[in-house]
């Protein structure tokens, strides 16, 4: 079934049941229940898109993180999230130098107020150099990153999301210059 | 009257074929669908505006958005869309202020103003939020602003985020729509 005759059956069920005595066939019930299904299943709601400033003017350097220790790159505080919430999703553009590898860390954290959720992931950016097939020579880079929520201490209305970061020269302990670009984060339904 | 929502559980063995299908069936799943949806508030804006370090030390420029006047300047303007659904609205910020200064952020939606107030100094941890009935700001596509003014002191406060969204909807508080 198409999403749009999911639609169409959860608008046409209403008038029906405001009459308990309505006769109900299982055809209808059927897509009553995809619709119930499908409504749970696609609940991506976004959080919000951080678009940083354009700062990145000639002869300007990016940002320079913290070598070693995550730094926040965005936030959305008093995020509301439903027990059917299933995990948080996030995405980051960010800007590197591609002469040089470049290793990302993106980390979610989600603090529901008694208690601060993590998931970490990389990118290595591999440089221009690198030999052919090795996705070389990007400017642009997305990472993304899925944090799966517990179901304690949901709902909350006071959760705070936070996109932390650091990037190194890969294999060094040395920061990396980068510039963020636009960061989105969406609560994700079963 | 206001539509039933339930946290239920919905077995798919109920609808499947050859099965009878009751009246109450089909209101278990329109209460779970009323319940998911009533949950499921949007969040219509919001984004961080700290100078460097405003999460942590080395933490990237983030737009500084500063309060140094006593004028009350504007320094976000959009246009959101407030469902006539949802029944209420949440502003929420954070902000880094020094002692002996106070700042406030209002945030403006539609027909309603939404002002939170920090005296410095402050927790910058902190989170503080107030709400707004969309009774009050009206629905559809609102012209929103976010107002920085300094009222005490002579320091710079500095805006370091903020939030607008929906907030979910009362099991009690679910209005059926007109035709119910």
């Amino acid at each position: 079934m198409s999403d749009g005759l999911i639609y169409q059956a959860a608008t046409y069920l209403q008038p029906l049941l405001a009459q308990p005595d309505a006769p109900a066939v299982a055809d209808l019930g059927a897509q009553a229940l995809r619709a119930a299904y499908f409504h749970q299943q696609h609940q991506a709601t976004l959080i919000g898109t951080q678009t940083y400033p354009l700062r990145m003017r000639v002869g300007r350097v990016p940002s320079f993180l913290s070598s070693s220790s995550y730094q926040r790159i965005a936030e959305w505080c008093s995020v509301h999230l439903a027990p059917h919430h299933a995990r948080v999703e996030v995405e980051a553009w960010l800007a590197v130098p591609f002469v040089v590898r470049t290793r990302i860390y993106l980390r979610i954290v989600v603090d529901d107020g008694v208690t601060t959720h993590t998931s970490t992931a990389t990118e290595l950016v591999p440089d221009h150099g690198d030999p052919e097939g090795a996705s070389a020579g990007r400017g642009l880079v997305r990472v993304s990153n899925v944090l799966t929520l517990p179901a304690t201490n949901l709902p909350t209305s006071a959760a705070q999301v936070r996109v932390e970061a650091y990037a190194v020269l890969d294999g060094t302990a040395t920061a990396a210059p980068m510039a963020m670009a636009a960061i989105s984060a969406w609560r994700v339904g079963p | 009257m206001s539509r039933q929502a339930i946290d239920g559980t919905l077995s798919p063995f109920v609808f499947a074929l050859g099965q009878p299908i009751y009246a109450s069936d089909m209101a278990d799943v329109a209460a779970q669908l009323a319940y998911a949806g009533a949950r499921c508030p949007e969040h219509l804006a919001g984004g961080a505006s700290g100078a460097a370090g405003w999460g942590t030390a080395s933490s990237p420029d983030a737009g500084n958005v500063t309060c140094s006047s006593n004028t009350a300047s504007t320094v976000y303007e959009f246009r959101c869309w407030v469902d006539s659904d949802l029944l209420a609205v949440q502003f929420a910020a954070r902000a880094d202020v020094p002692a002996g200064t106070t700042i406030t952020v209002a945030c403006t939606v539609g027909s309603s103003t939404i002002t939170r107030t920090f005296v410095g100094a402050t927790t910058t941890t902190t989170v503080s939020s107030g709400t707004a009935l969309v009774s009050a700001t009206g629905s559809g596509l609102l012209d929103c602003s976010i107002v920085v003014q300094r009222t005490a002191g002579s320091g710079t406060g500095t805006l370091l985020a903020w939030s607008l969204h929906g907030l979910p909807i009362a099991n009690g508080d679910l209005v059926a729509p007109p035709n119910e």
